[in-house]
């Protein structure tokens, strides 16, 4: 134990202590063995975590602009195509839900995949619309140097209100 | 020198000036944390729990109150123990109450985040430190020498560079994991960037106008993330990793402006580059003068850079 100097003029006291406190080593190992363990254990459960950030690979992603008969562009939650990711897993240590969507980041849809995701939707989101126009833009590597949106991938795709007819 | 002598090492002590600067940046951190708006999003509960607290009844995680108490208790906590007050109970509390508004955070979003994690590991460690030595510094503050007692143990330091070094090397990790060795590629970073990167950025500029350099600079960020446990070992390896470290949080920030990484560059640069070593030096120095013979082993332990 460091004794303590209280006079004046003295150096500090010696610094090291003859007997560490055990209580000093079972933390400092208990420490060490947590943080070893516990991401392997717990995964990517605060306090705990895996530092998933950033750890995927994506060669793509898509823009949405979703247009009514007026040509105004609508809000993309109400047709679920809203972009949820944020760089992390989506979903991955967080403990509300992310709302659904057809949107993945790195990967494109198939015209056929986003008719029937619209036409899927609840009637709210198709209120007042006989059909909307997708527009699908992909972002992705135009020239081995470069990223930036790739025409020939992107497209537009008019999907009818379900019963409407096509 | 074998690994119990070495492992001894770290309970020798030294003046607490360092170790109480730390612990100021981490209470200003605590209470940056309570003063950010908390943000609770619409939807249905995750079938995994998030954080460890996740066990609570849903009402208890959900409701604002919580959090707001939690808030309220880390700013008294944080402050009773930056005035020394209340002594290790202040330091458990705040570490307790950080860890729970992050973690409440984290139950009420459906988007993650990590700019607070190193926080919460190194309130622990200091708040341990606290109830280690709380006794002899009351005692020492009552006497007004505080600064002048030999009261910081080497470990509270080690341990922090432990925390940050395995935090950052579980980040490149699961990037070899999710992805492989050629995660690193450019293009995925082109793409983040092309996204979400601040336009003005010189990073950002170079980043999407040449993939190759793209490449290089996430490859690199990928293989100092990983070898960051190394940190722990030596002032050589904690300076070049922590220089790395710094310079992949400098670009980080530089291009995503407001993902909130502030945190971390101030406790990367705080511990990994050699400010501790400074201030032991410096105390070396102080203790040399006044003909103290415990200045030979600071001077022992910078030599061999344990």
């Amino acid at each position: 134990m460091p004794t303590l100097d209280h006079s004046s003029t003295a150096p500090a006291a010696p610094a090291t202590p003859a007997n560490p406190r055990t209580g000093e080593r079972l933390f400092v190992v208990g420490f060490i063995v947590v943080g070893l363990l516990g991401p392997i254990v717990m995964g990517e459960r605060y306090p705990f975590s895996i530092a998933p950030m950033f750890c995927q690979q994506p060669t793509c992603y898509c823009e949405y602009v979703v247009k009514g008969p007026d040509g105004d562009s609508l809000d993309l939650a109400r047709f679920q195509l809203q972009r949820v990711y944020d760089g992390n897993p989506v979903g991955l240590g967080v403990g509300v839900r992310p709302p659904e969507t057809l949107d993945r980041f790195g990967e494109v849809p198939t015209e056929q995949l986003i008719r029937e995701h619209l036409q899927q939707l609840p009637d709210d989101a198709w209120r007042g619309l006989p059909y909307v126009d997708v527009e699908v833009s992909v972002i992705g590597d135009v020239d081995g140097v470069h990223v930036g949106r790739i025409d020939e991938r992107s497209f537009t795709v008019r999907v009818t209100a379900p019963g409407a007819g096509s | 020198m074998n690994l119990a002598e070495r492992f001894n090492r770290w309970f020798e002590r030294s003046r607490p000036t360092y170790g109480i600067l730390t612990t100021w940046i981490l209470l200003s951190f605590a209470v940056a944390l309570a003063l950010l708006p908390p943000v609770f999003h619409e939807g249905p509960r995750a079938e995994t729990m998030a954080t460890m607290f996740g066990w609570l009844p849903e009402a208890v995680v959900r409701s604002p109150w919580t959090t707001h108490v939690c808030r309220v208790v880390l700013v008294a906590s944080a402050l009773l123990w930056f005035a020394g007050r209340l002594l290790p109970w202040s330091c458990w509390l705040t570490a307790l109450s950080f860890t729970m508004v992050w973690a409440l955070r984290m139950e009420n979003v459906a988007n993650g985040a990590h700019i607070f994690h190193a926080t919460t590991w190194l309130l622990w460690i200091h708040a341990a430190w606290m109830q280690f030595v709380h006794r002899e510094w009351q005692a020492a503050r009552q006497a007004g020498r505080l600064r002048e007692t030999c009261l910081y143990p080497r470990w509270v330091f080690l341990l922090s560079v432990f925390a940050l070094g395995v935090f950052h090397t579980w980040a490149g990790l699961t990037k070899i994991a999710e992805s492989g060795l050629d995660w690193g590629n450019g293009l995925s970073l082109q793409l983040w960037v092309y996204l979400w990167g601040w336009s003005h950025s010189p990073f950002g500029y170079f980043v999407l106008a040449h993939r190759t350099f793209a490449a290089i600079l996430q490859t690199g960020a990928m293989v100092i993330e990983s070898l960051s446990f190394l940190t722990w070992f030596g002032k050589w390896p904690r300076l070049i990793l922590g220089v790395g470290i710094l310079g992949f949080y400098t670009g980080v920030l530089g291009t995503f402006v407001d993902y909130g990484f502030h945190f971390n560059w101030i406790l990367v640069a705080w511990l990994l580059l050699p400010v501790e070593a400074w201030f032991r030096r410096r105390e070396s120095v102080s203790r040399e003068v006044a003909g103290d013979p415990g200045a030979v082993q600071v001077e022992a332990a910078l030599a061999t850079g344990s």
